[in-house]
């Protein structure tokens, strides 16, 4: 198990560096996704409950939500409509 | 045998058949041409600039901006790791509200879910454990979105055309 934590949190710090080295702020949405995955599976194995298991989803859920808010109020700027 | 390295081979095994059902998944659910959202169209936009294929970037930009299959088989893996079946179950339910949330269709997420589940809970009886799933889906999502974006997106869209021709031959 906790070699698992450790590839989690191996791979949130990497998409820590990725995201904070891309210029682009939409590029960087994908780096910021994976590291939302990371945390996520690593959250719930550090605490194995059945709230961390919902409060997981509600966590993950909302990142995807975030992330299409952001994405949409960026194209309706850039579009301008 | 170490339990170390038994567990990179059970982790190593995971990423190929998580691979395998939520990619397939995806794309028997159209995501490569779902675009539902303005989110989705600008995010593609932002890794066709630099040479990435339209199909895959569609399906990367859907993996960031809602539920579907690759969160699901992530969230699956995390109820069956803490509830077993009914853990999964759940993941399920909230992966479906997410979906309704964003205004999609939902059933790419929900049936990735459950077949995950199901395929996860399975795999416990030969020795997988929970927790090499939850890693093969962190591998799985860096490769996809965190190595290469453009690279990742031409393979994606290689996948969808092989799909699009098995349809197109089967319409025939």
């Amino acid at each position: 198990m906790e070699t698992a934590i450790y590839i989690c949190l191996i791979m949130a710090l990497y998409s820590v560096i990725r995201l904070i080295f891309e210029p682009e702020v939409m590029r960087k949405l994908l780096y910021l996704n994976i590291f939302g995955f990371a945390i996520s599976g690593s959250f719930v194995m550090i605490f194995p409950d059945i709230l961390t298991l919902i409060a997981t989803c509600v966590f993950l859920i909302g990142n995807t939500l975030e992330s299409n808010a952001l994405a949409s109020a960026y194209a309706q700027r850039n579009g301008g409509e | 045998m170490n339990s170390i390295e038994a567990q990179l081979i059970h982790i190593a095994a995971a990423v190929v058949m998580s691979f395998i059902l939520f990619v397939s998944v995806d794309l028997i659910f159209n995501l490569p041409t779902s675009e539902s959202v303005r989110g989705v169209a600008e995010i593609r936009k932002a890794i066709t600039r630099h040479g990435g294929d339209k199909a895959g970037s569609t399906m990367m930009a859907n993996f960031v901006c809602s539920p579907d299959a690759s969160a699901g088989t992530l969230l699956a893996a995390c109820g069956v790791y803490v509830a077993g079946i009914p853990g999964g179950l759940i993941a399920a339910v909230f992966v479906y509200l997410g979906n309704k949330i964003c205004h999609d269709d939902g059933y790419a997420g929900t049936t990735g879910t459950v077949l995950a589940t199901l395929l996860i809970t399975a795999s416990t009886y030969i020795g997988f454990h929970p927790s090499d799933w939850i890693a093969a889906m962190i591998i799985n999502i860096v490769i996809i979105q965190g190595i290469s974006p453009t690279h990742a997106s031409r393979g994606l869209g290689a996948l969808w055309l092989l799909r699009k021709g098995n349809r197109m031959e089967g319409k025939k």
